[in-house]
Parts: C-alpha cells; structure tokens; sequence
C-alpha cells in the first residue's frame, strides 16, 4: 500500500518500511532526474554506490531552507516538461504523484483529527484571497500560504468562504471590519464556522473585536485552526495561551476547538495539533533534531535544530530540509493524547538573541496592509 | 511600560496616552525653556548611581543575559557622565550657540520622534537623552523585548529634575498596533531612526513628505590591514591582530562600528589565505576566553556555514572554520555584513582601489580600523577618509567612543537643531 494510503496517519511503526523504501526511491530519484541537486551532493562526496548502500534517513544529505530560496532545483525526466499541467500531459508523474498523495495525507489526518464533517460551514480565511499569479521562475509564498489555507478549507463543504486579505487589483488590503460584519451575520445562524489561518490575523481580528466590546458566541461546532506556512505559525509575537483566551471570550470558541496546523512550501506535508497543542510526527516524514555545531543527530528531549524528511515531493529535491528552527522532539507517550509518534516543539528561529527586529515586522505586515489596519 | 508626563502607566492605557500626547507636546513646546543643563545634571547623577549599584537588579540581569558585555555597559555608562555630556554639548552645540549673535539663535526642531530598533542595549535611552540636551520634546517607540531600562532611567531622570517630564514620552507599541505610530510621525518635526532600510522606507511612507528623517541606520564597518602585519615578527603587529580579535569578540560585530571583515591590501590570493589562515588561529584562540554562544547562535552559525560550503562552487569562497569562530577569504571587492557573532570575511583591497571600490558603498562606511606600519598610517588614513570613511581607529578602538564623538559624520545635536532668525526691531 502506499505510504500515502494509510488509513491512520500515525501508525508509524508499521509503516516503517514502507516509509524507508520510499525515502531512498526518492533519494535516486532526485540524483538521477536533478542536475543541481546531484552536483551539490557529489560536492559532499556522494555518488551512485553510496546513495545505493545507505541505510537511513539521519544519513540523507540535507539542504537548507536558505539554499533552496536562492537556488532553483527541479527534478525532471528529460523528455517531460516541467510546467506542463497533469491534465494535458496526462502523465506528468511528479505533480500527479504529489497531489495524489496530498489528497491522501488530507483525508487520513482530517479524519483522525475529526476535521472531517459533510455538514456545509462557513469559512472564514485568514489569509490571502487564491488566484495568486505565480511569478515567473519565483516560488511565490502568498500562494503557497493561500494555498495551505485554502486546502484546510476543503474538510467540510463550503457555504461561504470570506478571505481577510482581498485581492483588489492585483494589491492585497486587509479587511477586518468585513470579517467582524460576516462573523455578526453568522452568529445568528446555525451553520458552524470554521476560522482558519495566521496567527498574527487572527489576534490582530480578536483583538480589535475585544476593543469594540463586541462578545459573541459562535453556533455549536465551529472552530479555530490556527496555521498556515511553518513561518506563519511560528510568528513569535503571538502567544498561543492569549489566543485561545481571546477566542473564548470574543467568539465563545473554547480552547479544545482551537487547533494548530502548519503546512510548508519547502515540507508539504500536513501536520495538525493534537487535542493537546502538540504537533506529532506522522508517517508521512519524520524529524532530526540535530546538534548545532556537528549536526549529530540528538536524543528526544535535546534541543536542537530541526530537519524535516519526506519522500513526497518528486518535482524537487525537497527529500531532507534544514530549517532555521531550533526545536525539541518529545517522546510521544510525553504528550498523554494517544498518540504514540514522538512531537515536536519549535523553540524559535536560529539566531536568537536577536529577537525580531522592527524592520522585519515591518516588512512582514507588507507596505500595503500599513495604512490599512 | 509608558512614560507620559512623568508618570508611568501600563501598556493598556496607550490609547489614552496616545490621545492626549499632540496636546501634550503642543503644550511643552508653547511653555520651553532651555533644558541643557538640567537634563545633563540629572544624566551625570543617574551615572553616579549606576555605579554606586543602585540599578544593579536590571544591570547584573542585563550581565547575565550576555546581552551587553561588561566592557560595553561601563562604556555606555561612561558616556553619561555629567563631564562627557558637557564636552559633547561644548564640541557640537557650543561654538554655534557663541557665534550666533541677537538675531541668530539656536533652537531645537521641535517634536522628535525617535524609533528604535533593539539591536543594542543602551541605545533608545541615549537617543533620547540627545534630543533632550538639544531641548527637544521627544516621544521614543521601544524596541521589541525592551528590559525596561529605558523607561526606568527616564523615569528616574524625572524625578531627579521634574520640570524635564513634559520633554519626554516612552511608549510601547505592540507591533499589531503599529498603525497607530502614524499620527505621532506625522506630528514629529523630526524622525530618529535607529534601523535598516525597511524601517526607513516604512517611515518615509508614515510621515509627512517635509519630514526630517535622520536616519543612524546600519552602517558596514572593517578593519584595513597591511600584508606585513601577518607576518611573524614583533609583539606590536601580533598585539594588533589580537586587539582586532578581541574587538569581534567583544562586540560579536553586532555595532555599526563593529568590524564585519578584513580588508587586506594586497591583490594576492595567496597572502588572502596566509592571512585567514592566521586571523582564523587568533580569533579562535581569543573566542576560547569569552562565555561559548548561545544555542541559537552556534545553530546559526552552523546553518549559514553549510550553505556557503554548499555554494562553493558558484562564489569560490574559502571557508576557514574554527571552534565558534569562522573566516570566509575570498577575492571578492565588496563590501557586505558579515554573519556576525565571530564570523568574519577577509577580502583583497589594494590601496590603489580604496577609494574607486569604497566609493560603490558610501552610504553604508562608516569606522575602519587601521592595522599597518606608522610610517603609512597617515597615507592609508587619507586615502580611506577620501572613500568616505568617518572615523580611522585603532583596530581595538573600533567601538570605543570619545567624548564629543562624531556619529556618522555629524554631530547629533546638531541635527536636532535649526539656526532661526529673530530680528529685533
């Protein structure tokens, strides 16, 4: 069975093997199909008969984030064009493989995380509005995000979807009052709402509604998922514990109906808190704390930095990513939900003692959204 | 924490503050007097506490934290002495204020409005303090993760000398609410920046188009050596070196006047690498003696090591690496930050390029720190100020600052003032 087919996206003992044979087919994959990613590994002194005799995933050479934004690297067949779409070649194997698998990952995790309703809701989405046009050659971030948020959306039917950050001409303007106007419609209604995405909206929304002194309590079942790109949910500036407290209080949300999700361009695969506010690791990847100055894979329960491994992606030799986040994976049986794959917990960004400067959130509001909030 | 009229308030009663400041500062200015001398008495006493221990719960904190080394805390407190302030208002303010005749007079600007960007301990108060001594009402945004320290000396500077409370307004702006920050830049005659080019342009966008926006934003600065000073040879040039090292270490090249890398004048790759190879050995050696990074620096440093190993290939850098220290040679003619935290570049500039390559950079020079022979310090000197460097140190000196100290090419009270014309009839 594939490894994307599984019905319990945590069994992760069981799919061990799978999950390996997977890793080193993805592994040759690349080596063979992406010029850039074969030379940079020869560098490091691999080629064909040790990538055939290596034996785990602590042994993968990994790229960093930082690498990837500044270098393109796509893993094509020759004789296959990468922009063309699945429909019209009908056998672009990567993006058909990816998104199959996507749709996979989707339903097992949305079922175990009880996302999954037939019941229709409202979605508000805290993030961008869609028909984001990708940038010639530039891995465009709002789409990714707009994208990770929109495939959240996709749980239960849709009845309304109303976006924060509307796409007016081509210029995003944040919209809050219209998210408060939607909000006081649907609180008179029955339909559940569902409010997904960043953080950092979400606490700029419940922050100017608690200024307002407005008090609603939304319709039974509905919800908050907080995420978005891994950069996103890791904002620093917002604390969970604030958020679920506003949300109780602006919007009668209580805490076991907030959840977290994050989702990342350079690691797509889904991973969604447990009742607990833990993120495990599910059979679709799996995390390496590494020491910080040999990078040793560590113990669980020893800080460090976070490597993220999946063999999802065949358009990109995304297989091993170094992030710049510093974390800590814990023992599952730590988390006390059920679940029994270890968790992990981000302690922030590498380069700490710089907390984020003015000018990067600054920039990260967008000269835009400035006048507007 | 705020700061409004004296007072201190908490954080939720921004809103409020934020209504009454224009008046505030309307009413300040209409009621000015010179203030010079009161604000630079209360520094001078708030010094001699400092030193007597009466801070020392936030001081031994900031000790602790690493945040500010033991040498830069003595310096900056060292720089609110009652002495030093005089000095710098004599060397910047002192020789206008006599030449200004009946008609001519020096004034302040007006509204000062000083954004920070905590990238040093110190800094926002010091800014601040500046503006005041010019006679300027001054409304400070803190930096994020602000220790308090501002807040708690200007308080205290009020009670030392209340009639300065209404020249002062510390605010704390979470940055959900930074829109807020737009009427104050609108109201300020002027705008202190203390950051990069974002901040700038976000200002730039906030304010008025005939707003004055003084920007002491980031600056590149880097040690100019001869290729002798490599060689093996007498203490003086291994002092030299070592001096330079210490300086990284101790600044972990996060000032403007830290030394980012090393120029070597030469256009010899060989004598680049004897010379990273060299420097790398000293600074290692050096770094040993100071408190190991925090984890988040060493992964840091970690990270953006393997990607210049990665990209060897396109940049042909050499990278050196010891124990928490780092040296990138290359033959690279730019200019350019380093990764900080004891990671340094060494780069060729021969002194016939100094002034056609510094030149590309300008608005970013600022210190160099000249390591070379006595007998060719004048020349070298001359050729860098002619680049547009503002200040030639000693390499160890790169950060120490003297009294009356020029900052970036200006004197700062001089910016917070304007010469105004009174005739009388």
């Amino acid at each position: 069975m594939s490894l994307f087919g599984y019905r319990n996206p945590y069994d992760t003992e069981k799919t061990e093997k799978n999950f390996w044979d997977n890793m080193k087919k993805n592994f040759i994959y690349h080596y063979v199909w992406c010029k850039a990613y074969r030379l940079m590994i020869s560098a490091q002194g691999w080629d064909a008969e040790r990538i055939i005799k290596v034996s785990s995933v602590k042994d993968i050479p990994f790229m960093s984030t930082a690498y990837l934004k500044h270098h393109k690297m796509r893993s094509v067949p020759l004789d296959k064009p990468a922009r063309k779409k699945v429909s019209e070649t009908g056998g672009q194997k990567s993006a058909f493989d990816f998104e199959w698998n996507g749709l996979g990952m989707s339903l097992s995790m949305g079922k175990v995380h009880k996302l999954r309703s037939l019941r229709p809701c409202h979605y508000i989405i805290l993030g961008y509005e869609p028909k984001i046009e990708s940038q010639k050659g530039k891995k465009n971030r709002k789409k990714a995000v707009a994208e990770a948020a929109y495939g959240f959306s996709c749980f239960a039917p849709a009845k309304s979807r109303t976006y924060a950050l509307k796409n007016v001409n081509g210029e995003y303007k944040l919209d809050l009052d219209d998210i408060k106007d939607k909000l006081t419609y649907f609180m008179r209604g029955r339909t559940p709402v569902r409010i997904i995405g960043a953080p950092f909206l979400a606490y700029l929304l419940l922050d100017m509604m608690k200024e307002k002194n407005v008090r609603y309590i939304l319709p039974k079942n509905s919800m908050i998922a907080f995420g978005g790109g891994r950069k996103e949910y890791y904002t620093p500036s917002v604390d969970k514990k604030t958020l679920y407290r506003l949300a109780e209080e602006v919007l009668g949300i209580s805490e076991d109906r907030c959840m977290e999700f994050f989702k990342a361009v350079e690691h797509p695969v889904l991973y969604c808190s447990c009742p607990k506010h833990h993120f495990h690791v599910p059979v679709y990847s799996r995390v390496i704390i590494r020491d910080v100055d040999t990078f040793e894979p560590v113990e669980n329960g020893t800080p460090g930095l976070v490597n993220l491994v999946t063999p999802m992606v065949n358009s990109a030799p995304m297989l091993s990513i170094m992030t710049d986040d510093l974390g800590i994976l814990h023992d599952g049986a730590e988390c006390g939900c059920g679940i029994e794959t270890p968790y992990l917990e981000i302690l922030g960004r590498v380069g700490a003692e710089d907390i984020p400067t003015y000018a990067e959130e600054v920039e990260k509001l967008d000269r835009n959204m400035l006048g507007e909030v | 924490m705020i700061l409004f009229e004296g007072k201190l308030l908490p954080e939720e009663k921004l809103n409020i503050v934020l209504e009454k400041l224009w008046d505030s500062c309307l009413n300040a200015i209409e009621n000015r007097t010179d203030i010079s001398v009161r604000v630079m008495e209360a520094c001078g006493r708030i010094s001699e506490k400092i030193k007597t221990g009466e801070y020392d719960d936030i001081i031994q904190q900031l000790l602790r934290s690493g945040t500010f080394p033991e040498q830069q805390l003595e310096e900056a407190v060292s720089r609110l002495d009652r002495e030093h302030l005089q000095l710098k208002y004599e060397m910047e303010l002192g020789t206008l204020r006599r030449e200004c005749n009946m008609t001519k007079r020096l004034e302040p600007l007006g509204i000062l409005f000083h954004i920070a960007v905590g990238n040093v301990n110190g800094f926002p108060f010091y800014s601040v303090l500046e503006g005041m001594i010019a006679g300027n009402v001054n409304i400070l945004k803190l930096p994020y993760m602000d220790n308090g320290l501002t807040v708690r000396l200007f308080h205290e500077m009020v009670q030392e000398e209340p009639i300065l409370a209404p020249y002062v307004c510390v605010l704390d702006i979470p940055f959900t609410k930074l829109a807020e920050m737009k009427p104050l830049a609108e109201m300020a005659d002027g705008i202190v920046v203390w950051g990069g080019d974002e901040t700038v342009r976000a200002m730039r966008n906030m304010a008025d188009p005939s707003t004055e926006i003084m920007n002491w934003g980031h600056k590149i600065s880097f040690a100019y050596v001869t290729p002798d000073m490599f060689e093996d040879g007498d203490d003086a040039k291994k002092d030299a070196l070592y001096a330079l090292a210490e300086h990284i270490c101790d600044t972990k090249q996060l000032l403007c006047s830290s030394c980012q890398g090393i120029f070597v004048d030469s256009e010899d790759e060989e004598v680049i690498l004897t010379a990273a190879e060299k420097f790398l050995k000293i600074l290692e050696e050096v770094s040993a003696r100071y408190p190991r990074d925090a984890i988040g620096i060493r992964g840091k440093r970690s990270i953006e090591l393997y990607n210049e190993e990665l990209q060897t290939r396109f940049t042909g850098r050499k990278i050196r690496k010891g124990k928490d220290v780092s040296v990138i040679a290359s033959m690279e003619q730019d200019l350019t930050p380093s990764y900080r935290y004891k990671n340094c570049w060494i780069r060729p500039l021969a002194r016939k390029n100094i002034v056609r390559i510094l030149k590309r950079n300008r608005e970013y020079l600022q210190t160099v720190g000249l390591i070379c022979p006595a007998q060719e310090r004048e020349t070298l000197a001359d050729l860098l100020v002619k680049a547009g460097i503002t200040r030639v140190a000693e390499a160890g000196d790169m950060s120490y600052l003297t009294p009356g100290e020029v900052h970036d090419g200006e004197y700062s009270l001089r910016s917070y003032c304007r010469i105004v014309e009174v005739e009388n009839a």
